[in-house]
């Protein structure tokens, strides 16, 4: 195993490593796709939440998450389902098919199950933004960097982001294993053959080798995230220093 | 570390539970600040109790309150819409979607349960001790801690139900084993924090066993702690099964769960959408009251954490 030989198939005799390579792909687009969705949603929702603290915008999006995240990803799905795809038909009910036939449609065909994953997370890291973003806004340097006359938006997303993204980044790696566990489901939801649904036909068919190298390809890949978000706290924050004591 | 007093303030009563005034003591124990704290839980949290404590009443009675056979054909009239008959509609057998979802309840519950008190054993004690007694043995279960948080969630229960085979027992082993981690994290740092303070170096340099200044002195400062936990745990019990039931690898029909209904509802979504989003609210009520009592009890335990991320 250490080898990177994770044997054989118990049904199908294929080696397991090309059995998972043909499937990662699937998997792989939809975890990077929701996390790219979930930063580029959460952020500015956490820091609007963090500036209005109080207001109008700070409670509805506390409200919103603490309801996103009771909702299991099955049913989000179902529900973007039933509403985008059987009622409004703005989006296919198998999106797969569409992957590959030009940009559009492959947006199309991805986007529904990349929401329903990205819910949920842009719960917990627009919840972390705001957080983070409250300790910053109140040090002084924010005040100053305000009465010299920058605007809000520079302020806030130039000065005050920078100091406040090292939560935001330990809380996106560390929900990255979830955000793992989430394509099982959600790619059984919208019949996307990826390693979930994989998985899942592994242990229907009792096959132990492909679940054993579907276990061990995702705690790795969650292991090498948080490793990475280790070494990005490097850049962002100078003070930290690896391999020095 | 806050600790509730125990004679609540009388003006926070608002939204509090009308409960009966608890006697007066010299040391808050555990149980008496958490009925203390019932009192100023706040509005949303009351809701939230008032809810699940509902649900666990409908759970333990579901086959009195169920007006048809959960796994029986109601009606000849198959994948009907709601009606003043059937209030949540009829299944593709004809089956009333209203007496499945309460039959449902009890599996939710019983897992939701099992897996709370499970965890809150074994991961409390093992955080107890981990904590308490620190070097090798700690050393150990934090490691072994990493490995079982290395995998999802989800995924550790697919492969451990892969294992043991499906049924509601194995389900309840997969997932405590995965929420035993989470425990023991929690209950270990905050024995951690506790054994630091005066009391309990006063208690050890007064002769007191190590098991004694444990169970009596550190153990009621970190129940406040393991029980916000605890209603964490129950509501990821709850969504996990659920998962692993629309799966199609939790608890098999015809017995209903919320899981598994929304699963076999999914094939109608075009014609029938009411048969999967019944369950799932279900689903989405159960945990959210859940949430919502916990925060609660968060806030109370730990004021300054209020309105954060978790």
């Amino acid at each position: 195993m250490l080898t990177g030989d994770l044997g054989q198939s118990v049904r199908s005799l294929q080696p397991v490593t090309s059995v998972l390579g043909e499937r990662l792909p699937v998997t792989g687009l939809l975890a990077i796709g929701a996390t790219l969705l979930t930063i580029v949603v959460a952020v500015p929702l956490g820091i609007l939440a963090a500036v209005r603290k109080r207001k109008f915008a700070d409670r509805a999006l506390l409200v919103t998450s603490a309801l996103s995240l009771a909702v299991p990803s099955f049913f989000l799905g179902i529900l973007l389902l039933i509403a985008f795809a059987v009622n409004l038909r703005w989006f296919p009910v198998y999106g797969y098919k569409q992957l590959g036939e030009g940009v559009w449609p492959s947006i199309q065909g991805i986007a529904l199950p990349v929401v329903a994953l990205a819910v949920p997370q842009t719960a917990v890291v627009a919840r972390m933004t705001r957080a983070s973003m409250l300790e910053v806004l109140s040090q002084d340097y924010v005040v100053t960097a305000r009465a010299t006359g920058l605007s809000r938006l520079r302020v806030y997303y130039r000065h005050a982001l920078k100091n406040a993204l090292i939560p935001i980044v330990t809380v996106v790696g560390l929900n990255f294993g979830a955000l793992l566990g989430g394509t099982v489901i959600i790619e059984q939801v919208f019949n996307f053959p990826g390693l979930g649904t994989l998985l899942i036909n592994s242990v229907n068919a009792r096959d132990y080798s492909i679940i054993q190298g579907i276990v061990l390809l995702f705690g790795a890949a969650y292991i090498v995230i948080n490793l990475s978000v280790d070494i990005v706290y490097a850049y962002l924050d100078p003070r930290v220093r690896y391999g020095q004591s | 570390m806050a600790r509730v007093d125990i004679q609540a303030d009388p003006t926070n009563l608002a939204g509090g539970m009308p409960l009966p005034d608890s006697p007066t003591v010299a040391v808050a124990t555990g149980r008496q600040r958490l009925v203390a704290g019932l009192r100023s839980l706040g509005v949303l949290p009351t809701i939230g109790l008032v809810v699940v404590l509902l649900l666990v009443v409908v759970a333990v009675f579901a086959p009195l309150i169920a007006p048809f056979d959960a796994t029986a054909p109601a009606s000849i009239d198959t994948l009907a819409g709601p009606s003043g008959a059937h209030w949540f509609g009829t299944d593709m057998y004809g089956r009333d979607v209203l007496s499945r979802v309460i039959v449902g309840a009890q599996v939710s519950m019983v897992v939701g349960f099992a897996v709370t008190i499970g965890s809150l054993v074994i991961g409390g004690l093992l955080g107890l001790v981990a904590g308490f007694v620190g070097g090798l043995v700690d050393r150990i279960l934090g490691q072994l801690t990493d490995v079982l948080l290395a995998v999802p969630g989800i995924l550790l229960a697919i492969a451990i139900v892969a294992m043991l085979g499906s049924g509601i027992r194995n389900v309840c082993i997969a997932l405590t084993i995965g929420q035993i981690p989470l425990m023991l994290r929690v209950v270990r740092s905050a024995t951690l924090s506790i054994s630091q303070r005066p009391m309990v170096r006063a208690a050890r340099a007064i002769g007191a066993r190590p098991s004694r200044v444990l169970l009596r002195h550190i153990a009621p400062y970190v129940w406040g702690t393991a029980v916000v936990q605890c209603t964490f745990t129950f509501a990821h019990a709850i969504l996990y099964e659920a998962g692993l039931s629309f799966l199609g690898i939790g608890v098999q029909p015809p017995e209903p769960t919320w899981g598994n209904m929304v699963s076999e509802a999914r094939a109608f979504i075009g014609s029938q959408p009411w048969n999967a989003i019944f369950p799932g609210l279900a689903i989405v009520v159960v945990v959210l009251a859940i949430n919502l009592v916990g925060d609660g009890l968060r806030d109370l335990a730990d004021p300054e954490s209020r309105g954060r991320g978790r």
